[in-house]
């Protein structure tokens, strides 16, 4: 009963919300290159699945692999260097300058030395993830507190078991809530910088096919973009849960 | 249970309003015009979008702010940088703008989906757009460029690089492959793209710049090859042109006298455009100033020195329309597209009467 | 008394802080010995440096704003080859627990370290809860149990690799008074089962009069000992809240400390 109404509410709410959209665009008589009604995008949404994956697998190799690529060098290069306290403040103030610069700025500079194509995206992406978990990272690492330090000492602890059995979990849940936010960065960072020249992928479908008024299959686009992302972001929301479930 | 259920109740209720009250406000914000009079109430404001940001290429426009021929109509007009991502015929269409300087290419697809979108005022007599090749990538004539890397730039400006890959026969989903261009010319030099889309004004003389010589490059020009469209144009839509005739025609004749201005000043033309000057790409003064060279050609072209600046050729926008009719597939498919209603020369007639063109044989 | 050789000795000790922000705070000339399984109790002002104590005996103290002056001997060793030898055990003020360990993986944890196997740390930990009382909480995560009994944890957990010394820096400041001396009746079972040398720092004169054969007075800064008072009383001493030489000896502490404030 209660399962039931928790699926039943939010489905009548997007009905309710795909109908209000469906009667404003036909009642103002809305421009077709400006908005199009549900009914218009639906169609496409079904006959256009595998022209869109292709473009959407494009893009998610550019997130996958960059996303789990600064995520892992910036957690190895905290590992290795978070316990030299300057480099580690040093090191962080850094990656706080870079990550001021804009990412379009970015894009523009690694595009133009790197070329436009899918391995310079993954690169970008890879170099928005790397700098948050970088900052994060050293600053869950070095700030353990002082007790906790000074019982593993008495207890004569390794540096590997005082990072293994104390630092590593006592950052877990910053380091997953990082890796979860770094997700829709790395999306974010990976449709816009295809905006700036590109071989494939979504960011760029979309712009071209926006550039023809193509509004249904934008909206379709975006559709399976949200689903997508969607999947992503949920599988790290799980495990994230099922990290501080399990502990 | 039951109190659960009217509290989830009131907030779906709660959801649906917020809803209906968002779709309204996008509702009104597509429908509102912008305001009609400047602050002080005394001037007609007039909203103009630019095709991109502000360069040579619309150099005219600044002129005549900067000189007051704006003023002098009794016109504030507002003028608003491009950029990536701004189609100034979305902008149009949703009524942030009065005035767009847009392509023809980019229009006639809107036009075929049914918008009412008029030209005013022909820019450029004729299209500025030519594809460039390495001659060392093999391309020596247009049927080289089968199974070639074609840059484009996304977003509205494909157009006529796609009638330009129609008009040899091929399918530019088959036949070639389409990369989305950046907005300099890295990827032809590092031939990560054998052909790429280059203004004249522009990214053409951006690769002699970087050492290219003519003898080097295979150039298309799209005009002379058939495949190009008229470009930068001032296009309004139909509702604003019936009831601010007035206003147009002050608007255009300020525009013709900053133009001819521009052209037979040009690089003084090019100091009034308000750019911030960077040191050697396309933003440097040099660069500008050899853009404003070509741009110049470009408005005073055919008719724009028989007939006057901004005159619209019927012919060769017919031939834009009939262009993108045969070789352009957005177009094709859509609703059919009637020459005569998608300009007007009566604003341009009216306009012309109090402007007096300079001489421009000897430009 | 029955003690025999002692077993920690501070000759002369001091401390001075390199931090200018501390600035004067410091102890001097602290000479001190304690014997073998004594229960030993040391109370002073506030900021005074009683936890100081403990931690130049477990050698955690924080050299990059101190320097160490006197010497340190514990079971004939120097401090820091004491500290690796592992026989201090440091319970301190808060439970100091991995909240996400249960109860039992907390006591473990020093067992892991040491690389004990996991049959035998088994048996010691199911030992160690039944000393402190916790069987039935052994899968239960610390924030699940009261203050007191993740400081009970605390105190099986450092127990738990069998250090001769336990030094415990005020562990029943955040209790109630009835959980305090509930816990406080608790150590001195424990106390008397394991046989360990007990340091304990507390404000509490009551508390340190309660638990110790000595109770150690430290002035105000720079810290000095003041006095060291012997408390006679038989263990267990749960009725002794009915005996005025109890309260008597808590005034008399009292009055020391009162000329300090």
């Amino acid at each position: 009963m209660k399962n039931k109404q928790k699926y039943i509410y939010p489905l009548i709410a997007w009905i309710v919300v795909l109908v209000i959209w469906e009667i404003t665009v036909r009642i103002f008589a809305i421009s077709p290159i400006i908005l199009v009604p549900p009914s218009q995008i639906g169609p496409v949404i079904i006959d256009s699945f595998s022209v869109i994956y292709q473009q959407l697998s494009f893009t998610f190799y550019e997130v996958i692999i960059g996303w789990s690529l600064g995520t892992l060098v910036a957690f190895l290069v905290a590992v290795s260097c978070f316990s030299f306290k300057s480099l580690a403040n040093l090191l962080t103030l850094a990656a706080v300058i870079v990550s001021a610069v804009p990412l379009i700025a970015l894009a523009a500079i690694l595009g133009g030395f790197l070329g436009t194509g899918q391995n310079t995206k993954t690169l970008l992406v890879a170099i928005l993830c790397f700098f948050p978990m970088l900052i994060v990272s050293l600053s869950s690492f070095t700030r353990i507190e002082r007790s906790y330090l000074n019982l593993f000492r008495t207890y004569q602890a390794s540096w590997s078991q005082r990072f293994l059995k104390l630092i590593l979990p006592q950052s877990l849940p910053a380091l997953l809530n990082t890796m979860k936010i770094n997700t829709v960065t790395a999306l974010t960072t990976a449709i816009v910088s295809e905006f700036f020249g590109a071989h494939g992928g979504i960011g760029q479908f979309i712009l071209s096919r926006k550039g023809f008024y193509d509004l249904p299959m934008v909206w379709a686009a975006i559709f399976y973009l949200i689903i997508a992302t969607s999947i992503f972001y949920l599988i790290m929301n799980m495990l994230q849960k099922f990290y501080s479930h399990w502990h | 249970m039951q109190e659960q259920k009217s509290s989830s109740t009131s907030m779906l209720v709660i959801g649906l309003v917020v809803v209906v009250l968002i779709g309204l406000g996008i509702v009104y914000l597509a429908k509102k015009s912008p305001d009609k009079k400047s602050a002080d109430g005394k001037k007609d404001k007039i909203v103009l979008q630019l095709k991109w940001v502000p360069q040579a290429q619309f150099a005219g426009y600044f002129v005549a702010d900067k000189k007051g021929y704006f003023a002098d109509e009794n016109l504030e007009v507002e003028v608003r940088a491009g950029g990536v991502g701004i189609n100034p015929v979305d902008v149009l269409v949703a009524g942030d703008a009065d005035v767009a300087v847009a392509w023809t290419g980019n229009v006639l697809p809107a036009i075929a989906k049914g918008e009412d979108i008029v030209n005013i005022g022909q820019g450029f007599q004729k299209s500025g757009m030519v594809l460039v090749a390495k001659k060392k990538s093999g391309i020596n004539a247009p049927a080289d460029i089968k199974s070639k890397k074609i840059g484009v730039w996304a977003g509205g400006n494909e157009t006529e690089p796609f009638a330009f890959i129609a008009k040899q026969g091929l399918d530019r989903d088959k036949d070639v492959q389409i990369i989305s261009q950046a907005f300099d010319m890295n990827q032809l030099f590092n031939d990560e793209i054998q052909l790429a889309s280059a203004m004249t004004y522009n990214e053409l003389e951006l690769v002699y710049e970087n050492g290219y010589k003519p003898e080097d490059l295979t150039v298309f020009n799209l005009d002379e090859n058939g495949s190009g469209m008229l470009q930068d144009a001032l296009f309004v839509k139909r509702d604003y042109l019936t009831n601010n005739k007035d206003i147009l025609v002050r608007f255009l004749r300020a525009s013709m006298k900053g133009w001819d201005y521009a052209v037979t000043h040009q690089e003084e033309a090019v100091d009034m455009i308000g750019m911030d000057f960077a040191a050697n790409d396309v933003t440097a003064r040099p660069h500008q100033i050899k853009s404003m060279a070509q741009v110049a050609k470009l408005t005073i072209a055919d008719k724009g020195t028989s007939e006057g600046l901004f005159y619209i050729d019927q012919t060769k926008l017919a031939n834009t329309v009939s262009i993108a009719e045969n070789f352009v597939k957005e177009v094709k498919e859509g609703k059919k597209i009637d020459v005569n209603k998608i300009y007007t020369q009566e604003i341009w007639d009216e306009a012309r009467k109090d402007v007096k063109f300079s001489d421009y044989k000897n430009l | 008394m029955k003690k025999a050789e002692p077993q920690i000795i501070l000759d002369q000790v001091g401390i001075i802080y390199n931090d200018y922000k501390i600035g004067l705070q410091a102890l001097t000339d602290i000479n001190l010995t304690i014997a073998p399984g004594e229960f030993i109790s040391i109370v002073g002002p506030s900021g005074c440096g009683k936890s100081t104590i403990l931690k130049i005996i477990s050698d955690i103290l924080d050299l990059e704003t101190t320097v160490l002056k006197g010497k340190v001997t514990i079971l004939g060793k120097t401090a820091s080859e004491a500290r690796q030898a592992r026989n201090v055990g440091f319970v301190f003020q808060k439970p100091t627990l991995l909240q996400w360990r249960t109860v039992f993986q907390n006591i473990a944890l020093p067992l892991e370290i040491i690389g004990i196997s996991k049959s035998e740390r088994f048996q010691k930990i199911e030992n160690l809860l039944k000393l402190v009382h916790l069987e039935k909480y052994a899968n239960f995560h610390p924030d699940q149990l009261s203050g007191g009994m993740q400081q009970k944890v605390s105190i099986a957990r450092a127990l738990a690799y069998d250090p001769p010394i336990l030094l415990m820096d005020e562990p029943f400041a955040a209790l109630d008074e009835l959980g305090r001396r509930q816990l406080n009746d608790e150590l001195i079972k424990i106390w008397q089962k394991t046989k360990k040398t007990i340091v304990f720092v507390t404000h509490s004169i009551e508390e340190a009069v309660y638990l110790s054969e000595r109770v150690v007075i430290l002035s105000k800064q720079p810290a000095q000992i003041k006095k060291i008072e012997t408390i006679s009383f038989p263990y267990p001493r749960k009725t002794i809240f009915n005996d005025l030489e109890f309260f008597k000896a808590i005034t008399n502490i009292r009055k020391l400390l009162e000329n300090e404030e």
